[in-house]
């Protein structure tokens, strides 16, 4: 049954030939960010004391940056970061959100309280600004990073599954279950996780994709991964200067675009996930 | 109503509450106080001199108590003093009001005015070319960085065709005036709305395509009334209804985006405050800024839960 | 489906035996509207598909034509037909006519049948808990009719719609006038919708089960106040239903539809004495009778086929008990018998 759904999923998302190409894609980020640098030997931090701001050329093909470090090998670092960041940030939102919203949907009571005003007081403070606050108290490395965005999006899985677990908790086959005297722990784990975690996976890109994007802004801004570790996020920084924008579009542009692309794949391959499980949900 | 609002109002404060121990612990985290601070960049003091401006500071007091004088203070109105300007922080909000509250309200009133139509057109005639225009820009909007977006409007707009400002509100040594507003706010609100309308076009496809179906619609259609009436008044009307909820559910998000636009467009706003406040850890600025912003959206959703009342009468809050 | 649209009903193949008959109800009443082979397609994904074919009947002032069927049947897809209710995307009329006031509302322009649409001809729905618009007041829906069609200052409209809603049996009017629908009950609901019919004195009011979604009561009050307003303003009632019990009270004339066409059509006292196809005698036999001891309630047995699954033959042939060979190859045709009565049944031929 269980590798009949799968199988179904697969076919499923088969269909979704932009999802498709946007998998793709991403598959051949992580292998390049993986490999090439340590194929081509490249180094994101050694400088190059012959040439700051250099324009592409044989040795650097997208040139180098203010102090001479080559520019692809940054863009690539940059690009591990990034993946790294919005995976484990997510997995880690999904790590506190997923218990405490089963906890509250299916025991009610004081925990159910306790939780979702926890979470209205989460969410009352933007996210941004929050994980600003923090990163302002906690130095900010990629470890602090990636938890603090993690952290901050606990909500929203808590929320979602909370909601679905609400509407499951009550229907016939779970009641039937506590009725037989099988403890809550089995129902759980058999009954109501797998029937109100779908809704869970659908949203798994989308808040990759919504991480990265909060990496590279916080890093934009100055606030995130700091250099000498490279970032999408603080390599496009550079371009707060004039200069750089106006004279060195290699400087930013690249990191930019690649930015741009996995989201958009990112996403692509969510609603690909999102209409295979869901078809009533397209668009 | 106004019952319901006071009720509203009343729940809110242990919410509130929450925020105000929440910030208040985790600036209290940070390593070096803020006598530390100060100490540090007026360079030379002695140890006498730094435990004298603590016990001035009332740092020499247990964390629950400053927790109270502090809440005493923030109820009062007083946020303190920022260690960066020396300046009462409730002034620093003050003066950036404005300047937040015009960038962010064109931006959504901007960004309604086009996803609203879009989706209309989209819900009416799905799959046509405005359909998938609008669900294009849908989700091209959501997937863009806004900084990145920013950078190549500038680019474009500023540098190469010098049409619209990128800096600030106005030109530098110019009297505040409306149409150098207009023309400083282009940009920043293009960067703004591009990122709620994703949200927005795709919230009213979705509803309005929902209210299409309900037999009201098929009531107003055998009345004889014009199809654009049907659609506006009837299915629209309606449809406003869930649109208000994404509405308040981008808030948290809208002060976010706000944050990084106000900070690459030099704006006067909270944001770049908060930005240049938390660069130089004036963390009585940044408790300030951060409980007031909280306090905001607070109170932005007890204000869309009134409107949503007002838009579905059979929500009564009796 | 490029025919002609106004075709004669003998190049269809039906009626051929007998021409005159079918101009009986012309000799004695005023025919206000006349379907004539009306068949309508519905677009599923790329395929279209039939969902009525050789409809064709006619109304006549103040009187009830009652058009009987399981869900399914084709009854609804008839009634919103004659006001062209649903949107291109969703079907189309294919082909035949619906000729009122001596003109074709088929191949009337949006804003010639919006003239017509809730002005001359008006419509009732099945759930009045749906079909009025939730964030609007009463009177702004009622009234909303009147700005549509006519002149009227706000104030006249305004008592116009109390008048009608008096007339409708709600109590306190001026006071409901200003009322959300959430805040009545279905039943008053229901006499809103008739009254906003009702509103322009239409010359045809079409009824989609109107009382299905009502409490067995608050349906024989309905049915009375229509049969009342009827007789008033010499209304023409296309009353649809699948409620045989119903129809006994309510209508002059039945047509009985199964799978999207006519099997059965009589006056109700001739339906009721001598019904004909088999499909009739079910529903006949799955009344419930009060005063008779019976175990289990008839029910015809099986299920309307799919559009896409229909029969080549008679449609009914695959839950019929007196079906033949010849029932599942041919198709039988609607034939005229004694009096009014026509059938589609081989039985008869």
């Amino acid at each position: 049954m269980k590798q009949k759904r799968k199988t179904e999923f697969f076919k499923k998302f088969r269909k979704h030939k932009l999802a498709n190409v946007g998998l793709i894609i991403i598959i051949i980020e992580i292998l390049m960010v993986t490999f090439l640098p340590i194929i081509l030997g490249l180094d994101p931090y050694s400088i190059d004391s012959t040439g700051f701001n250099q324009a592409p050329c044989a040795k650097h093909i997208l040139g180098t940056d203010d102090i001479g470090r080559d520019l692809f090998a940054r863009v690539l670092y940059g690009g591990r970061v990034s993946l790294i960041v919005g995976i484990c940030s997510t997995i880690i939102s999904i790590i506190i959100g997923l218990p405490l919203g089963i906890l509250a949907g299916y025991y009610r009571g004081i925990i159910e309280n306790i939780v979702m005003r926890l979470a209205d007081i989460f969410m009352s403070i933007p996210a941004m600004v929050l994980i600003l606050v923090i990163v302002a108290v906690f130095e900010p490395s990629i470890i602090t990073i990636i938890v603090v965005i993690g952290i901050t999006g606990w909500t929203g899985v808590a929320k979602l599954i909370y909601g679905n677990v609400l509407s499951v908790r009550n229907k016939e086959y779970v009641e039937a279950a506590r009725a037989i005297g099988t403890k809550d722990r089995e129902i759980i784990m058999r009954y109501v996780l797998p029937n109100s975690i779908a809704p869970l996976w659908m949203s798994v890109a989308f808040r990759i994709s919504q991480a990265i994007m909060t990496e590279s802004g916080l890093s934009f801004l100055g606030a995130g991964i700091q250099s000498p570790q490279a970032s999408w996020g603080n390599i496009i920084y550079a371009a707060q200067n004039l200069v750089v924008l106006t004279k060195r579009w290699w400087v930013w542009v690249p990191a930019g675009v690649l930015l741009m692309i996995t989201i958009i794949c990112i996403n692509l391959v969510g609603e690909g996930i999102r209409d295979a499980l869901d078809p009533k949900m397209k668009r | 109503m106004v019952k319901y609002v006071i009720k509203r109002l009343l729940l809110a404060i242990p919410i509130f509450i929450g925020i105000t121990i929440f910030v208040f612990v985790l600036s209290n985290m940070a390593p070096g106080s803020p006598a530390d601070i100060i100490a540090a960049s007026s360079g030379e003091m002695s140890e006498e001199a730094l435990e004298e401006l603590k016990v001035s500071m009332g740092l020499d007091k247990p964390v629950v108590v400053r927790y109270f004088l502090w809440l005493n203070d923030l109820c009062s109105g007083d946020l303190g003093t920022s260690t960066r300007t020396n300046q009462p922080v409730s002034q620093m909000i003050g003066q950036r009001i404005g300047p937040s509250l015009t960038l962010t309200l064109t931006s959504v009133v901007v960004a309604l005015l086009i996803s609203i139509p879009l989706g209309v057109i989209a819900a009416i005639k799905p799959y046509s070319f405005w359909d998938n225009l609008s669900s294009a820009i849908a989700f091209i909007g959501t997937s863009t960085p806004n900084f990145f977006i920013s950078l190549v409007l500038i680019y474009i707009f500023s540098v190469k065709l010098g049409i619209f400002p990128s800096q600030g509100m106005y030109n530098s040594g110019e009297m505040a005036n409306f149409p150098s507003l207009c023309r400083h706010l282009v940009l920043p609100v293009i960067v703004m709305a591009i990122q709620m309308m994703g949200n927005f076009i795709k919230q009213t496809r979705g509803s309005v395509l929902e209210v299409l179906n309900e037999e009201y619609i098929k009531t107003a259609r055998a009345k004889g009334i014009k199809e654009i009436r049907v659609t506006i008044k009837h299915a629209l009307r309606n449809a406003l209804i869930p649109i208000v909820t994404s509405v308040g559910l981008t808030v948290p998000f809208l002060i976010g985006g706000a944050v990084i636009t106000e900070q690459i467009f030099s704006w006067p706003g909270i944001g770049s405050l908060m930005i240049q406040s938390i660069s130089t850890r004036d963390y009585n600025a940044i408790m300030g800024i951060t409980v007031m912003i909280s306090l905001a959206v607070i109170l932005v959703n007890i204000f869309l839960d009134v409107l949503y009342s007002y838009l579905d009468p059979r929500i009564s809050y009796e | 489906m490029a025919r002609n649209n106004n075709i004669n009903l003998d190049e269809v193949g039906y009626n051929t035996d007998d021409k005159t008959k079918l101009k009986i109800d012309k000799n004695n009443q005023d025919i206000i509207l006349d379907v004539k082979n009306l068949q309508v397609d519905f677009h599923v994904g790329k395929n279209k598909m039939t969902a009525i074919k050789n409809v064709n009947f006619q109304v006549a002032k103040g009187k009830t034509l009652g058009i009987v069927g399981e869900s399914g049947c084709g009854k609804s897809v008839t009634a919103n037909s004659i006001m062209r209710l649903f949107p291109k995307t969703v079907g189309e009329i294919a082909d035949g006519s619906i000729i009122y006031e001596g003109r074709d509302i088929v191949k009337m322009t949006d804003s010639e049948i919006r003239e017509i649409r809730g002005n001359r001809i008006s419509m009732i729905f099945q759930d009045p808990m749906t079909a009025l618009n939730p964030v609007y007041k009463i009177g702004e829906q009622l009234m909303e009719i009147l700005f549509a069609h006519q002149n009227i200052s706000k104030k006249d409209a305004f008592e116009r719609c109390v008048n009608m809603l008096e007339k409708v049996g709600i109590p306190a009017a001026r006071q409901r006038m200003k009322e959300y629908p959430h805040e009545l009950s279905g039943g008053m609901r229901q006499r809103v919708m008739i009254a906003m019919a009702l509103l322009t004195n239409p010359d045809i009011l079409i009824a989609d089960e109107p009382t299905t979604a009502l409490d067995v009561t608050i349906q024989a009050q309905v049915l009375e106040l229509i049969e009342e307003l009827k007789k008033e303003y010499n209304t023409a009632v296309l009353f649809i239903t699948h409620d045989m019990g119903v129809i006994a009270d309510i209508a002059d004339y039945v047509m009985v539809m199964y799978a999207g066409e006519i099997v059965e059509y009589d006056t109700t006292e001739g339906l009721f004495e001598k019904p004909l196809h088999p499909y009739t005698y079910g529903l006949l036999k799955s009344i419930p009778k009060l005063y008779e001891d019976i175990d289990r309630l008839y029910t015809i047995e099986g299920v309307v086929p799919a559009l896409n699954e229909m029969p080549d033959g008679c449609r009914f042939s695959t839950r019929c008990e007196y079906c033949t060979e010849k029932c599942k190859r041919e198709k039988p045709p609607l034939i005229n018998l004694s009096g009014e009565k026509k059938v589609a049944c081989f039985r008869y031929v």
